[in-house]
């Protein structure tokens, strides 16, 4: 029944996890498909349109680029302008807008177009030799010098500009904007996805019966346990009254955020604190080997208590649930988050809250003979059935009572 | 109005951005076993999206003024990987991640998403300056974590 109970839980577990990853790799689909549209519907959108023999291209740098610019013996830059090969001259002519509405290409029209390459001492097609230099005037004063404060003072800042943005000073267009944020937020959730399975396998943090073990760290106040003897022949009727007697304002470690700390008592229970909410192990009571079950045993208040009983020979006496059940837990294996996968053949884990979980070994040989016993459920549907309920009563009222 | 809409749209993942990595804060803060995968994982992703993000965006940062801050923001993580709690437990080592990365990861990822969006280059430019320093920020404490790992040797 144990191994069935187990299986039951692993088989939640992994459809849960299923889900998660179904649910994230859903989202991040869709965040795929809306990136695509952006990217379509800003293709889609009207760009200039450029004068004859110019054709818009987004990606370049000047926008429009001339079509025959290679026909021309020219050869683009990487901003897409056309101009010639290094010791040539590249011979021009302005653009003709007679017949275009130069609003169409708005900051992207081309003021002139290439039609040929000629060597540097040649003219160019249609060119007139340049007339005769005509001799320089006499020189009659000297020049004054460079006044370099009357050059524009914005030089500074352009040159900042200039430098943080690598000489780019085309903003990114809204799609591309759209489309990085889409980038982003996909590549965070896959970082998520990947950090939350790993944590799966990552996260346990196994502790034994006798030692829930804290990191070595000096410094840190030690709370003392409350003491509950004499209380109802060893009996805790109300755990708030527990809860109540744990020291207030005592010190946090952060280490200890799911190695919750112990503090041993010879005669008393086991306090454990963690960053979650204090927990109170009071104690643990043994059944029948293989008689796995769990109980959840949230007191409310803004504590969590973990009521049971140990062996009659022990320091505690046996303790009965809300549920009217008894507790079933002999040893505690780890206390950690949700996440704890049930490993161990024999554990079981038991919710404190909808992050914390205990995981405790059931798999006792000795046998409790208190006449309170009562016999465990019949099969793995009760176990659930009892667990449902306890978790209805606990989201009905957070303040209950034990009853002996 | 198709410009205003993919505004918005940036907009709105941007904050899924914030979102998600308030959300992740939880789950990765949570002392974990040492797992490389996971280290190795974190490292990759953090240098692929900011590359990726650059491609896609089409802001332009001064390479020079990016590999500074990288490796300012390197430095930064050094420090903060020495300060991560790291203890052995029952045979294995426990690690705590560090919550200022993934913070300045999410949050300088949401803020170039915005910053992109102002339709001017230097802002855009701008907006690459902490997501530069905040990968460097995390490649650095992955690193530091992996050294020190490696440095305390098989734990019995």
């Amino acid at each position: 029944m144990t191994r069935k109970v187990l299986i039951k839980n692993y088989r939640t577990g992994v459809l849960r996890q299923s889900l998660l990853v179904c649910l994230l790799a859903g989202g991040i689909l869709a965040a795929l498909l809306a990136g695509v549209w952006t990217l379509q519907a800003h293709a889609q959108d009207e760009g200039p349109v450029c004068p004859p023999g110019f054709d818009w291209q987004r990606m370049s740098g000047v926008g429009c680029v001339q079509s025959d610019c290679y026909d021309m013996g020219g050869r683009l830059s990487y901003t897409s302008a056309c101009i010639c090969d290094d010791g040539l001259k590249a011979c021009t002519e302005p653009v003709d807008y007679s017949n275009f509405d130069p609003a169409s290409c708005g900051i992207f029209c081309p003021g002139t177009r290439l039609v040929a390459c000629v060597p540097l001492d040649q003219l160019c097609p249609g060119e007139e030799p340049p007339p005769p230099p005509e001799p320089d005037p006499p020189i009659t004063e000297p020049e004054p010098p460079i006044e370099w404060e009357t050059q524009p003072s914005g030089g500074i800042l352009e040159r900042t500009e200039e430098f943080i943005t690598g000489g780019n000073h085309r903003p990114p267009a809204p799609g591309r904007a759209a489309a990085a944020a889409v980038t982003g937020t996909i590549m965070l959730g896959f970082w998520s996805l990947v950090q939350n399975l790993g944590q799966r396998s990552s996260q346990v943090v196994k502790s034994g019966a006798s030692g829930l073990r804290q990191p070595p760290k000096s410094g840190v106040e030690v709370p003392e346990a409350p003491d509950l003897r004499g209380q109802a022949g060893g009996l805790v009727k109300d755990v708030s009254s527990v809860i109540d007697k744990m020291p207030k304002g005592s010190k946090r470690d952060d280490q200890a955020a799911t190695v919750l700390r112990p503090i041993e008592s010879d005669s008393g229970p086991a306090v454990f604190y963690g960053e979650e909410a204090r927990l109170i192990l009071i104690g643990m009571r043994k059944l029948p080997a293989n008689t796995a079950q769990s109980e959840k045993m949230l007191i409310g208040q803004g504590g969590f208590a973990a009521l049971a009983g140990r062996h009659p020979g022990g320091e505690l006496q046996p303790v009965r649930l809300p549920s009217g059940r008894e507790v079933l837990v002999d040893e505690v294996l780890s206390v950690g988050y949700e996440d704890v996968s049930p490993s161990d053949t024999g554990s079981v884990e038991i919710d404190f809250s909808p992050k914390l979980v205990l995981t405790a070994r059931l798999s006792g040989e000795d046998l409790l003979e208190a006449p309170t016993l009562q016999p465990p459920a019949a099969d793995p549907s009760e176990a659930e059935t009892i667990l449902r309920k306890d978790r209805d009563q606990d989201q009905g009222g957070d303040d209950q009572e034990v009853q002996p | 109005m198709i410009a205003s809409f993919l505004d918005i749209l940036t907009i709105i993942f941007s904050i899924v951005t914030l979102v998600l990595t308030v959300r992740m804060l939880s789950s990765y803060t949570k002392p974990k076993k040492f797992n490389l995968s996971s280290i190795f994982s974190s490292i990759a992703l953090s240098v692929v999206t900011l590359v990726v993000f650059i491609l896609v965006s089409g802001a332009k940062l001064n390479l020079v003024l990016a590999v500074v801050l990288f490796i300012l923001g390197g430095l930064w993580g050094l420090i903060r990987g020495l300060t991560i709690k790291m203890y052995p437990l029952e045979g294995e080592v426990i690690v705590r991640n560090s919550a200022l990365s993934l913070i300045g990861f999410g949050g300088s990822m949401a803020l170039s998403s915005l910053m992109n969006s102002f339709d001017s280059a230097l802002l855009a430019a701008l907006g690459l300056v902490p997501l530069c320093m905040s990968t460097g920020v995390t490649v650095a404490i992955k690193v530091t974590v992996l050294l020190r790992r490696l440095l305390m040797g098989k734990i019995v």
